[in-house]
């Protein structure tokens, strides 16, 4: 960073020293300060409605969630021993206590607001529904006792239970009635039916709201392709269909397919979908294609417009690594190698090239997204930022200090971090490299299922690895530090400019755009380190790059003699567990114009925010079961918040 | 030779092989009948529904013809792999079992609904997790302890006094600090404020005296003013505002105990014999069966 360029920046919260900055900047920084004026307070009232959002329609609070929870529904979660249902899923998110597969209880710091279940739609096809209760069954003398038998409840309940599975198993069912269950016929129902009705049952709008999904678990030899689908709809449409899956001759593994199983399910139900892709990181060079598709078909105007017509959003981080980019695609990028799975694909059937990287992750998506969009029109990769879970838990778990695994294999165990995730002769993901993420973070109006489900498609979302520190993040031709400073910044934000996930097309003049973003800690968590803006754009002759932009940062740090911030320190205490917020800042925030603007050249900004050192999960594991951590393991970390870009558009 | 030997695909191929052998010679699909694969009415029913519910639209007659033709080849393999033993011991396929096992239990479980009195039983001996969370509105002014230092509880006492001589009027906005916590709430949830401001904070403020600036109170941020127009306690609610949340938490209760008589009553019918470790040694072995 530019010396110039400290003027931009204001720290408006923390560090003591703080002060003295505060006031050697002169009569702007004031602003902020106590405001005791009695004209102008005189001014202000009376003049506005008693609530300052009565008016306003933009959104003023930010909803967490996880877009990626599988139950013991999914065939692999119940294969690794989960034994939670979506019951339990969901009581755990809203906040309740529940005891996990292994038999230990369990609760989050605080609930989600929001959560997708999306279980593997591959074996979620028709089971016999065998018990719908049904006046046809009831004419059968069979029928009728155990109808009345079952609804008596109770002791009488379970007798007539055990009656129906004998008689089922010894085959002697009259076979009328058996043929009233068989395939096909009405009573026959799915799991996917048990799913929506959960959904429905655990609804709860302004309070948790439940998103009806499910994952089509696309797997190219081994090469993931996975989507999670989330329906903005209730049960009464998703409930006409099936999920789309990936088995012949109904499903495929390509994505165009799942776009047009979409399409399909909008047109026939006048219901609404969208699709978020996950852990590219695993899919060896075929998540984010430049040229063409895994199956050789080239990359097309109808490609690119698909993709971005039905995936606005990408879990850029979750327990497999994370997506945003890598230290090879990276190289200037200090924070870069953040909790890199980069062993191979997601079996481990092949092991990773460096070529392949540009193709997995967020970053380089971003920017291959512009060049295609020079080149065919549409920007298929133009996505919001979400983090997710991913758990096979049921749980959703991703604090460190209450990290309940990848699967139930991996709840709490004093040898958990031990046991390799996966380990093949091309290489290893170590079960201490599993991550404990991520959250997504919605900035919607209310907490119901359309105004969370438009906020993403709308992209203002953010993904962070854990924690929940809030973000906003606005673009504009003339944000000023009186913006920032003024008491609601938000007013300005969206008065002046478009929120993260918006579009800026170019300004007369050629003028530079201005950025707004600031950040407030996890009211329970670290403090933060700093915000960063990251920059990304196509030049004249059709080539990418990228720069990443300190912008705000805590402790009065100055940059040295080649603008690079020194380290905001360390305070974590590995043999006990813990840190303390002594260094960092609780709120951060700047307005940035990009000093290197090119108004001929397409360009995506957006920001990552820095908590300072923290441990990781397996430190708390460590000290709660008195082990050792396995040499080489990382323990120490610095979490992080990634937002929707906002992009630039000659 | 011997790396050969270590091969899994030759391991499968020649347990297969051997399986084939003992079971396919035996009591493998040989006679005529037992080959014979039918297709019934039901089953192509069942092919077009699940079709048709994925894409909304009935098969063509090619992809029907492809639905029948992959179910044929479903069934040979079942058949096959059923015959060379492949079913057994497989993990994925006893998991699967249990499920729909399970799933049935739960439908029938919820096939006999409460009754009013048990519901209202339910409700009173469950009634802090139906209690009605205390429900506050209130404006906050924020005092920012780092920028501020030492002089913060002057600078509050003070603001707390023009705030009281402002009135309940009061803009809170343009008296706070900087700060991205909103400054007015309608009837927030107990809970939904501990998450923006943290525990003391709500302790707190459920305390103050409704219709005067009080304060400061802390949260984790800092020190805040705070101003509370309205509070509706918290309270036990009557089983007609709360129905559907205590059918569902009753609901859930009844399948569980549904499924853990089930099994209990199952297991009756079995003889379980569990075998002492053959060697103390193996602790793998104990811990297996002792379960």
């Amino acid at each position: 960073m530019k010396p110039g360029n400290t003027i931009n920046v204001f720290i408006f919260a923390a560090a003591v020293f703080l002060l003295s900055v505060v006031l050697a900047h002169g009569a702007d920084q004031t602003v902020g300060m106590m405001h005791t004026d009695k004209a102008a307070l005189e001014k202000r009232f009376g003049q506005k409605p008693y609530s300052p959002w009565a008016e306003s329609g933009f959104p003023r609070q930010v909803y967490w969630g996880d877009t990626h929870l599988h139950t013991g529904l999914s065939v692999d979660a119940g294969l690794f021993g989960c034994r939670l249902g979506l019951e339990d899923a969901y009581r755990f998110a809203r906040g309740e206590q529940v005891i996990s597969s292994t038999g230990q209880p369990v609760k989050l710091s605080r609930p989600l607001d929001w959560l997708v279940i999306a279980d593997h739609s591959d074996g979620m096809g028709l089971v016999n529904g065998l018990a719908a209760a049904s006046p046809e069954v009831t004419r059968f003398e069979q029928g009728s006792r155990w109808s009345k038998g079952l609804r008596a409840g109770g002791q009488t309940a379970v007798e007539t239970a055990l009656d129906l599975i004998t008689t089922f198993s010894q085959g002697k069912v009259d076979p009328e009635l058996l043929g009233m269950y068989s395939p096909g016929s009405k009573i026959y129902a799915s799991v996917w039916d048990d799913v929506v009705e959960a959904a429905e049952t655990y609804n709860d709008p302004g309070r948790f709201t439940t998103l009806i999904g499910f994952e089509w678990t696309s797997l190219v030899t081994g090469n993931n392709l996975h989507r999670n689908v989330i329906f903005r709809d209730n049960g009464d449409r998703a409930g006409q269909v099936v999920p789309y899956t990936t088995q012949e001759p109904i499903g495929s593994t390509d994505p165009l397919e799942l776009y047009k199983w979409m399409t399909n399910y909008e047109a026939k139900t006048s219901g609404t979908v969208l699709a978020l892709a996950h852990n590219g990181n695993l899919s060896n060079g075929i998540m984010f294609p430049l040229d063409v598709q895994y199956t050789g078909r080239k990359l097309d105007a109808f490609y690119v417009e698909q993709r971005a017509r039905w995936e606005p959003m990408y879990e850029i981080t979750q327990i497999k690594g994370d997506g945003e980019t890598h230290p090879f695609l990276s190289p200037d990028d200090e924070f870069a190698n953040y909790e890199t799975w980069d062993a191979g694909n997601l079996d481990l059937s092949e092991a990773k090239k460096n070529e392949m990287l540009q193709y997995e992750y967020g970053r380089e998506a971003l920017k291959n997204g512009l060049l295609l969009e020079a080149r065919l029109g549409t920007n298929p990769y133009k996505f919001g930022l979400v983090g997710s879970t991913d758990s096979h838990t049921a749980l959703s778990t991703a604090e460190e200090d209450n990290f309940f695994g990848k699967h139930s294999g991996s709840e709490p165990s004093p040898q958990r971090m031990l046991h390799p995730f996966t380990e093949t002769k091309q290489g290893k993901f170590d079960g201490w490299q599993t991550v404990a993420s991520g959250l997504a973070a919605v900035w919607a109006k209310e907490n119901t299922r359309q105004a969370i489900f438009d906020a993403m498609a709308r992209r203002e979302v953010y993904g962070t690895t854990g924690p929940r520190m809030m973000v906003r993040f606005f673009g504009g031709w003339d944000f000023t530090l009186q913006d920032l400073n003024s008491r609601q910044p938000a007013f300005q934000g969206y008065e002046k400019g478009v929120p993260m996930g918006g579009d800026l097309s170019a300004h007369k003049g050629g003028k530079a755009p201005t950025f707004m973003v600031y950040s407030l800690r996890d009211p329970i968590g670290a403090n933060l380190d700093r915000i960063q803006i990251i920059k990304g754009w196509l030049d004249a002759n059709g080539k990418t790059h990228e720069k990443v932009y300190d912008v705000a940062w805590s402790d009065n740090r100055k940059p040295d003699s080649d603008g690079k911030l020194p380290p905001v320190g360390n305070t974590v205490d590995i043999k006990n567990a813990s840190w303390i917020n002594s260094i960092g800042a609780s709120e951060l925030g700047a307005v940035w114009t990009d000093p290197d603007f090119d108004a001929k050249e397409r360009a995506f900004y957006y920001a990552r925010v820095i908590e300072i050192p923290t441990p990781r999960w397996i430190v708390y594991d460590a000290f709660r079961f008195g082990v050792e951590i396995p040499e080489g393991a990382e323990t120490i970390h610095q979490e992080r918040a990634y937002t929707a870009p906002i992009w630039y558009t000659p | 030779m011997k790396k050969l030997l270590k091969d899994p695909l030759l391991h499968f191929l020649l347990i297969g092989a051997a399986l084939f052998l003992v079971f396919g010679f035996f009591k493998g699909p040989t006679g005529n009948e037992e080959n014979k694969i039918v297709i019934t009415q039901g089953d192509i029913d069942a092919l077009q529904a699940n079709f048709v519910r994925t894409w909304q639209r009935p098969p063509t007659d090619g992809e029907l013809s492809g639905l029948i033709d992959n179910r044929v080849e479903d069934e040979i393999a079942f058949r096959e792999a059923v015959a060379m033993g492949l079913d057994q011991d497989d993990a994925v396929i006893r998991r699967r079992l249990r499920m729909k096992m399970e799933l049935l239990m739960e439908d029938i479980a919820g096939l006999s609904p409460p009754s009013d009195e048990e519901l209202q039983a339910y409700l009173e001996e469950h009634m802090y997790s139906f209690h009605q969370e205390p429900q506050v509105s209130f404006k906050q002014v924020y005092l920012n302890s780092d920028k501020r230092g030492a002089g913060v509880d002057e600078a509050a006492r003070k603001m707390l006094a023009e705030l009281t001589a402002a009135g309940p009027g009061a803009d809170p906005v343009s008296f706070s600090d900087p700060n991205m916590l909103p400054k007015e709430f309608r009837l927030y949830y107990a809970s939904d404020i501990e998450k923006l401001f943290g525990k003391s904070f709500i302790k707190d403020l459920l305390q103050v005296e409704p219709g005067k600036w009080n304060g400061p109170v802390w949260s984790s941020y800092g020190l805040h003013l705070v101003f509370v127009r309205d509070r509706i306690e918290g309270r036990d609610p009557e089983l007609a505002e709360v129905r559907v949340e205590v059918e569902r938490e009753w609901a859930a209760k009844r399948r569980r105990e549904f499924k853990e008589q089930t099994y209990k009553k199952l297991r009756e019918r079995y003889t379980v014999i569990i075998e002492e470790p053959l060697s103390s040694a193996d602790d793998n072995k104990i811990l297996t069966r002792s379960k």
